[in-house]
């Protein structure tokens, strides 16, 4: 270990003591559950480890913590939305069809992986893509649910294409 | 702005967030439009044979092939019907707000009961909105235009003495029409801070945190403040300025580029780069945030809104910058260390 290693390391160990308790309570207020709330104070200080340099100039470290957290809250609570609409799915399928735990956690991350690419994307495409790839629609019903043409349409599936193979590539 | 020969303007080739060369993403844009033709089941055996001649033609053609398959086998990799109610379904967060908004509707409903006992039932008013990303336009029963700027509602409260329409958020262009009843009826836009009254005109209103900006494109306007004391003040041609629910600020000159988002156009005249951003996120489900470290640097350029996530490649490309996604609803602009 370098000494500028040593020196962040004391850094984000006093950010840690210092302000990991006034974190969890943060995160209690919004989430309501004091579990997940450790959990992603825990997650929070990882990422501040992870991102090492950005800690040496912090002069409002709570400010810099709390946009870490709430982003990791936002993960959280639409990965936990993500679940319970998987688990809603999982429940109208035939018997036959239900997947063992492993397929399920398979599926999970990649829908969680496909919700994170299509993040990025405006609402119409985003709309236009999924009734493309989900329900296998033509351009013609495509365009006449989103009442555009056919023309927009194409633009739509490619801009999301094009997208989403750059957030893979 | 630079734009580069042979390359359609007004939005230069956009490089993916880090470092992707244009060829590559020239490459992805061929392999997602063949991609389309294929999956059309409208390609001739012709085109077939263009395409595997396309494929051969260069590594990035293959790769890039590769790339755009593997986003429609991510899709393949889970059923349907699993995969269409995960990524459709409604946030929690978004159910709540909806609930509350349930309930206020109910309020409301019960306020407007109670207004119209006795006075025969208030005509419906017509909702004029557009989502984040998108635009519409109305033409009211008059004849007046409404163009609905993205992620933006509003209602047209017409009856027998005036003609109202009530700005609830975002951003509006109106091009009145005079009235064609008997005894003429005003035109009145309202917001939270006040009324704005035009007088045969064109003009924008838009509603930000605290304020009302308004910009008249042509004719005349006049601006009540709701709490305001005194006259009110007016607008003409080619001004703008914005009034809270007590005063209104002295006028400016209209920035061109205000009314650009009819065109579908984006224009910074160097405009400070954390503006640029956050009018950027009006089109955008998610937001951006600006490195503080970008405070000083400022952007002119014309962009195309049909493609929000372009422009902040083309942008991010022209100033040596990059995204750090924070989580899946933020990102943070910065320099490119």
């Amino acid at each position: 270990m370098s000494a500028a290693d040593t020196i962040i390391h004391r850094k984000i160990h006093a950010l840690y003591s210092d302000h990991h308790g006034w974190l969890v309570g943060w995160l209690h207020r919004r989430l309501g559950c004091i579990h997940d709330s450790n959990d992603l104070a825990h997650d929070t200080f990882l990422r501040v480890l992870a991102a090492r340099t950005a800690t040496t100039h912090l002069r409002e470290p709570r400010a810099y913590l709390s946009t870490i957290a709430h982003g990791l809250m936002v993960d959280h609570l639409r990965r936990r939305d993500l679940e319970r609409a998987v688990l809603e799915a999982l429940a109208a399928l035939p018997e036959a069809q239900v997947p063992s735990p492993e397929t399920h956690a398979l599926w999970l991350e990649t829908l969680i992986e496909i919700d994170r690419m299509l993040g990025g994307l405006p609402p119409r495409v985003r709309r236009a893509f999924l009734l493309a790839q989900l329900e296998g629609q033509s351009y013609a019903q495509i365009a006449e649910r989103l009442g555009v043409s056919t023309g927009s349409v194409k633009l739509y599936l490619r801009q999301a294409l094009v997208h989403c193979a750059r957030c893979l590539g | 702005m630079r734009t580069l020969p042979g390359l359609k303007p007004p939005v230069p080739p956009a490089a993916a967030q880090d470092t992707q060369p244009a060829p590559e993403e020239q490459a992805l844009q061929e392999a997602a439009d063949w991609l389309l033709l294929l999956r059309s089941n409208e390609a001739s055996a012709a085109e077939h044979a263009r395409w595997q001649a396309w494929l051969a033609a260069r590594p990035e053609h293959a790769r890039a092939w590769h790339l755009i398959e593997s986003v429609t086998h991510k899709f393949s990799s889970v059923p349907s019907p699993v995969a269409a109610t995960a990524l459709t379904r409604k946030s929690s967060r978004r159910t709540r707000r909806s609930q509350w908004l349930g309930l206020c509707a109910l309020v409301a409903l019960g306020a407007v009961l109670w207004a119209v006992v006795g006075r025969g039932p208030a005509p419906v008013p017509l909702e004029l909105r557009a989502a984040t990303g998108e635009q519409q336009s109305y033409t009211l029963a008059d004849g007046t235009r409404v163009a609905v700027n993205t992620a933006s509602r509003a209602t047209a409260h017409y009856d027998d003495q005036q003609r109202l329409v009530r700005l609830h958020a975002g951003e509006l262009l109106i091009e009145t029409a005079a009235d064609a009843a008997a005894a003429p009826r005003p035109f009145v836009v309202e917001t939270a801070q006040g009324r704005v009254e035009p007088i045969g005109t064109r003009f924008t209103v838009r509603l930000d945190e605290l304020a009302s900006r308004v910009t008249v494109l042509e004719g005349r306007v006049r601006l009540r403040p709701a709490h305001g004391a005194g006259e009110a003040a007016e607008l003409r041609a080619g001004e703008s300025t914005a009034f809270t629910a007590t005063a209104v600020e002295p006028p400016q000159p209209a920035d061109a580029a205000a009314a650009a988002w009819i065109e579908g156009l984006l224009v910074a005249d160097d405009q400070p780069l954390c503006s640029f951003l956050a009018e950027l996120n009006r089109y955008r489900s998610d937001r951006l945030l600006c490195d503080p470290r970008l405070k000083t640097r400022h952007i002119s350029g014309v962009y195309s809104l049909h493609d929000p996530q372009q422009v902040l490649d083309a942008v991010m490309q022209t100033l040596g910058l990059r995204a750090e996604r924070l989580s899946y609803e933020e990102l943070r602009v910065r320099p490119r260390d």
